[in-house]
């Protein structure tokens, strides 16, 4: 049933793609104004780098959340989910998975011109770096599905998301930033590995509260 | 042997009670019609029954596992088509697709012209009817529809009569609200009335 549910989020997704050419398109004005906004040297790049990609991140991952959930409530197709037989904590890891995928094929897109725009060396480890993003990512979309769900049935539901969801991602923003700085400039990894910690915690705690209480904060 | 009993179940929005004690039971076979002024409580009772929303107290036992509810609003995704729609809505019943059925039911509700096209695009009349293709191609034991001749022409509402007319005579269990007495009172086995919060059974003629 999962996948039947990751399907149909990327079918309404990529049928429309909606999420998708505005997320690209808000990713790519965010790295033009950065590259306009900083005219230092490449290596001073390097170090403002982590922050300035988790801020893209963060802000293109909102717009996800509010198409996602705005799928549903168009036809109030969200109500024929809730009527059906199918587990509601499914509902929300394949809102969670699905946000996952499709922020992930957006920072594809938008990695080259970052690096390319703020002059940024390519890392080693790239491994390292795709553990990093795909962590934050999670993280990121796990407590906007929770809350998109919450404010679901609320008219102000555009508002509120970003209200909550911006103080309660501060955690997950700081340990992706750090986790990233320190892999981008080759530090140990037993000198940042708790920011990775720091990360799977919270994915750990919220992942565990979406999947058991998202029937009850969807409920009318 | 009844298969949804209800118990003194009670709603309310804001301090405003909706439904206050409603208590009824149904029977394997009913057609019951559910009428009542505007905000009355109807919409409100058929998605407490179909589990969309909670009760603040009562009681409800229902012995039917496979309940379908189709509401005021289309309730399907607007960026797929109605057959996309119809393959997704058996998904998630985890019931099997049947082409033919499926492409009979298109044929039957006269959207096999829209099968492909994005249902953002197709008028209320066309989803509405669309709602009809879900019941009949779905495995239910128990149908809650919200105003199932809503935005229907004419040859839509004889389409819908036909259909609760096959469900009737197959004595499948109904639930619908439609604010036309009489044709209600044709269909139905049993008609309940939502007045103050509470729920009347009306006489049959």
């Amino acid at each position: 049933m999962l996948g039947i549910l990751i399907k149909k989020e990327l079918l309404t997704e990529f049928r429309s793609k909606e999420s998708f050419i505005t997320m690209s398109a808000f990713s790519m004005v965010i790295i033009v104004s950065f590259a306009f906004t900083f005219t230092t040297a490449s290596g001073r790049f390097a170090e403002m780098a982590p922050g300035l990609f988790w801020i893209m991140v963060l802000f293109t991952s909102v717009l996800g959340l509010q198409r996602s959930f705005a799928y549903e409530s168009e036809f109030d197709a969200f109500s024929a989910l809730l009527s059906s037989p199918v587990d509601r904590g499914k509902i929300f890891l394949a809102k969670w998975i699905s946000g996952c995928i499709v922020l992930a094929l957006i920072e594809l897109i938008a990695i080259v011109p970052f690096m390319l725009f703020l002059k940024i060396d390519i890392p080693e480890n790239l491994l390292g770096g795709i553990g990093i993003i795909f962590l934050g990512n999670a993280a990121i979309m796990c407590l906007g599905s929770f809350l998109s769900g919450l404010a679901m049935r609320s008219r102000l539901s555009n508002v509120i998301v970003p209200i909550l969801l911006f103080p309660l991602l501060s955690p997950v923003i700081i340990a992706s930033v750090k986790s990233t700085g320190g892999w981008m400039r080759g530090i140990s990894f037993t000198n940042w590995d708790t920011w990775i910690y720091v990360l799977a915690s919270f994915i750990a705690v919220f992942g565990l509260l979406g999947y058991a209480l998202f029937e009850h904060i969807t409920e009318e | 042997m009844n298969v949804l009993d209800v118990r003194n179940v009670t709603k309310s929005f804001f301090g405003k009670p909706v439904l206050d004690g409603v208590s009824f039971s149904v029977s394997e076979g009913d057609a019951i019609s559910l009428a009542g002024a505007n905000g009355a409580g109807k919409t409100t009772l058929l998605k407490i029954l179909s589990g969309i929303a909670s009760k603040d107290s009562g009681e409800i036992h229902c012995t039917f596992p496979t309940r379908l509810y189709l509401g005021h609003a289309p309730g399907i995704y607007a960026g797929l088509s109605p057959v996309e729609n119809l393959r997704l809505i058996l998904n998630l019943y985890a019931q099997e697709l049947d082409e033919s059925a499926l492409e009979r039911s298109l044929s039957d509700i006269g959207l096999e012209q829209h099968r492909n096209r994005p249902s953002r695009v197709l008028s209320q009349g066309l989803l509405q009817r669309l709602k009809f293709a879900i019941a009949s191609l779905l495995q239910w034991d128990i149908l809650l529809f919200d105003e199932p001749y809503a935005a229907l022409d004419e040859e839509g509402q004889s389409l819908a009569e036909s259909f609760f007319k096959s469900w009737t005579e197959s004595r499948k269990t109904v639930i619908c609200v439609d604010h036309h007495s009489e044709r209600a009172l044709a269909m139905a086995s049993r008609q309940l009335v939502l007045e103050n919060g509470q729920l009347q059974e009306a006489e049959q003629s």
